[in-house]
């Protein structure tokens, strides 16, 4: 009545396994990259506190021309 | 039901599962990978629940506790305070001159509002920002500061300082810093504290918070005059609260909020507020400007890595912020269609049992053509017993019992030989698998009917008469039973109870109604031999063979119909693996199956026809839908968690009375008891969790394309027809 026997490949199944290897390596390089983001993002919140800086006092506005000891690009305002 | 495997040994070129040491290190390499992606997850999650802590509106009353240790002269002093010295210093502006503060933003509606203000008068004005929202809108950060306004820090979530530890109040202002430094490529040394007022509210907490920023460089800024604007009390409220008394010596820091609520009064106010004291001869002034070279510049350049770490941040909260919309927006989806299939099931099921119980229903003229049942049986031997009995003694006038034993071990053969059963015949063919017995099975059987049962499945003895009515409809190929859950005892009896008469009599009733029933089960089926022809018999390329031939003889052009009141008791999975094992295989069949015959849709005839209406329905849900199934409690761990704990219970438990309305009218439908219905919120977290996560299991492998290898259940035998 039917053809017996017949053999198909199956559905979806890569009988080479090459997509399987390929994505295999895709989701480890993901993965790796996710966890280095991750790594990276704590540790640049968590790796010390950023604080206006006291020890760099800013000279009245009126001296400021004839003063070179502070970093001039801490006290521009901008 | 039946889980079926033949002796044939299945060897797999696509993966090294000989080598158990290579299976091992993949086994474990996998878990890390799942452990990444939930460590992914989790993180994302409480990023965004940092960056959008709830907070109460700024400045709302706060009781002030007592003020010992404030140093004399602070309270009655000015609203800046540089306490880092031994001697605090508090300073006020100079006289006739007004510094506009706006707390809490930038915020994308209101604060180019504002500005559109400011710059309309020429006037600069400060803005306390919370360092979540400048992380949110960057580019509005730096249009302050391209239009001349000064920035100040106002924390970065916006917490009381004084309530939470001190590392904690250091990552906040911290992170504002960073935030600030991507932003706008600045940093700032002037400070306002949430919750905070005026000098003469400082307490002994709010002192110590003051004191702790100084030692970090920060100068704190209070306020002389509260708008209160946040009480939305009206124009001109807002508007005399913000000026200062005719008498003022010194000039008067006013506070005002660009965010954290409509601030369309603030917006009107500030128009008319600025001309007015303009005209009194007031100047208006950042805070820094206005104090000359008292201070320190507010806002100097960040350094590089600050700008690279502020990136970091910034980035992280974007990511995070993203995906939460989109988990939503799945989740919008999700809930939208699920009501929409809870509202069809409900309509079509009624009316579907409504027209099936009415006296003028009926198929045709009765149909008593002789019937061939073929029972595929690998290792049977303890339910085929009952299973072939049931079967020779149907009601039907004439019933020939083929059993396929496709080279059992157990002597599955014998234990039927046994029964002495005339119309019973035994066919023992070389190991093939289900599908090559199914389809021997319906070449050798006598007849142009053919009933399909699994071995571990039993039928009552109206059964098989009630199945082959529909064939008095000439369109009709072939038949779904009810299949019922014989073993219901124990709770995951009860649950695959519970799911087999939702899905079997609800489901099936709504795909009946819409003609794209996906499955006949393999418990009970019947075929018409050309239906089977014409479908080309039973696939060997899906291992969900039963979903496959239904949808190839729908697509041959023939209709498939249920019919609910052939019962079948089949033996359901009584562990979690077995359970877990019986789910993988179905759904990578289904998945299969549809893939299979994906180029359906675009056919012409029926097969078109059938593919257009059933393939998208059967894909949305059966597959997609409950692949997104994991939101729900994903979303719920984080509403109880982060949002609103009663609200999100609230909605769980919606979800959760769905359910079970449904349930219920599933039950009463199908004549069911509802004493099984106890267990159903109980299902919800376990049971439906095992469910997604086999789903999503078989959708990686089929993305992979590894063979899957499926196991047979052990059988107990404990299936009878209930009396």
């Amino acid at each position: 009545m039917f053809e017996l026997g017949k053999t198909v490949p199956p559905v979806f199944v890569d009988v080479s396994g090459r997509r399987r290897r390929r994505i295999r390596w895709l989701a480890y390089a993901i993965g790796f990259a996710v966890l280095m983001a991750l790594l990276v993002v704590w540790l640049s919140q968590l790796v010390g506190t950023v604080r206006p800086d006291p020890a760099t006092p800013c000279p009245p506005a009126a001296s400021a021309a004839n003063q070179t000891t502070a970093p001039a690009g801490r006290c521009t305002g901008r | 039901m039946t889980v079926y495997r033949s002796q044939r040994r299945i060897v797999d070129p696509a993966t090294s599962g000989s080598i158990p040491v290579v299976r091992r290190r993949r086994t474990a390499l996998r878990w890390l990978l799942t452990v990444v992606v939930l460590v992914l997850f989790v993180n994302l999650l409480l990023v965004q629940a940092y960056a959008s802590a709830r907070f109460a509106p700024d400045s709302q009353p706060v009781p002030s506790g007592p003020a010992e240790g404030v140093p004399a002269g602070v309270q009655e002093g000015g609203p800046i305070i540089d306490a880092s010295g031994p001697q605090p210093r508090s300073k006020n502006l100079p006289a006739h001159t007004i510094a506009l503060t706006f707390d809490d933003g930038p915020d994308p509606k209101w604060t180019p509002r504002i500005l559109g203000v400011l710059r309309k008068h020429g006037v600069h004005a400060t803005f306390f920002v919370v360092g979540s929202q400048v992380a949110r809108n960057p580019a509005l950060t730096r249009r302050l500061l391209d239009e001349g306004h000064e920035i100040g820090a106002h924390t970065f979530t916006h917490p009381r300082l004084g309530d939470i530890p001190g590392w904690r109040s250091d990552l906040e202002l911290s992170q504002t810093q960073l935030a600030l430094a991507y932003s706008a490529g600045i940093t700032t040394s002037l400070l306002r504290p949430p919750y905070s007022s005026s000098p003469e509210a400082l307490d002994a907490t709010s002192w110590s918070t003051v004191r702790d920023a100084a030692r970090d460089g920060y100068l704190t800024v209070l306020n002389d005059a509260d708008s209160r604007d946040w009480e939305k009390p009206g124009v001109d409220a807002i508007v005399r609260n913000s000026t200062p008394p005719g008498d003022a010596t010194a000039g008067t820091v006013v506070l005002l909020h660009d965010a954290g609520g409509n601030r369309a009064q603030t917006v009107v106010a500030l128009d008319r507020l600025i001309p007015q004291l303009k005209q009194r001869g007031y100047r208006f002034t950042t805070i820094s400007e206005g104090m000359g070279g008292d201070v320190r510049p507010a806002n100097p350049r960040a350094a590089t890595a600050e700008r690279w770490r502020g990136g970091a941040l910034v980035w992280a909260v974007r990511v995070a912020g993203g995906t939460t919309v989109v988990l939503l927006v799945l989740l919008l989806v999700v809930g939208i269609l699920t009501l929409a299939r809870t509202m069809l099931l409900f309509l079509f099921s009624i009316r579907h049992a409504r027209r099936r119980r009415s006296h003028t229903w009926s198929w045709g003229p009765p149909v008593t053509d002789p019937v061939s049942v073929v029972i595929p049986a690998f290792n049977e031997s303890k339910t085929i017993g009952p299973a072939v009995r049931s079967l020779a003694q149907s009601a039907h006038h004439e019933v020939e019992v083929v059993v396929v034993d496709d080279a059992s071990t157990d002597g599955t053969a014998d234990v039927v030989a046994a029964l002495g059963l005339s119309n019973v015949r035994v066919v023992r063919v070389p190991p093939g698998g289900k599908a090559t017995a199914l389809n021997t099975g319906a070449a050798l059987a006598s007849h142009d009917l053919l009933v399909m049962v699994d071995a571990d499945t039993v039928v009552d003895s109206e059964s098989i008469q009630r199945l082959v009515q529909p064939f008095a409809d000439p369109t009709v190929g072939a038949v779904a039973g009810n299949v019922k859950v014989g073993n219901r005892r124990g709770i995951l009896g009860r649950w695959q109870h519970i799911e087999y008469v939702i899905g079997f009599n609800l489901d099936r009733r709504l795909y009946d109604t819409f003609g794209c029933i996906s499955t006949i089960p393999g418990a009970l089926g019947a075929f018409r031999r050309q239906a089977l022809v014409d479908a080309g018999g039973l696939s060997l390329d899906t291992i969900a063979e039963d979903t496959d031939l239904t949808i190839a003889i729908q697509r041959a052009g023939w209709q498939v119909v249920y019919e609910e009141s052939a019962l079948a008791y089949t033996e359901a999975p009584a562990t979690l693996p077995q359970l877990w094992k019986q789910r993988y295989r179905w759904s990578y069949g289904i998945m299969q199956a549809i893939w299979k015959h994906r180029r359906a849709v675009f056919d012409r005839g029926p097969s078109g026809r059938f593919g257009r209406r059933a393939l998208p329905f059967i894909s949305l849900f059966s597959v997609l839908l409950p692949l997104l199934a994991p939101l729900l409690d994903i979303l719920t761990i984080y509403g109880v968690f982060f949002l609103n704990r009663w609200e999100t219970l609230a909605g769980w438990l919606a979800v959760l009375a769905v359910q079970i309305v449904t349930a219920i009218l599933a039950f009463r439908l199908d004549g069911e008891r509802l004493g099984p219905l106890w267990t159903l919120p109980l299902q919800q977290l376990v049971y439906r969790q095992i469910m997604y996560l086999v789903l999503l299991r078989s959708a990686l492998t089929a993305l992979t394309g590894r063979r899957l290898r499926w196991q047979k259940l052990r059988r107990s035998g404990e299936v009878a027809v209930p009396t």
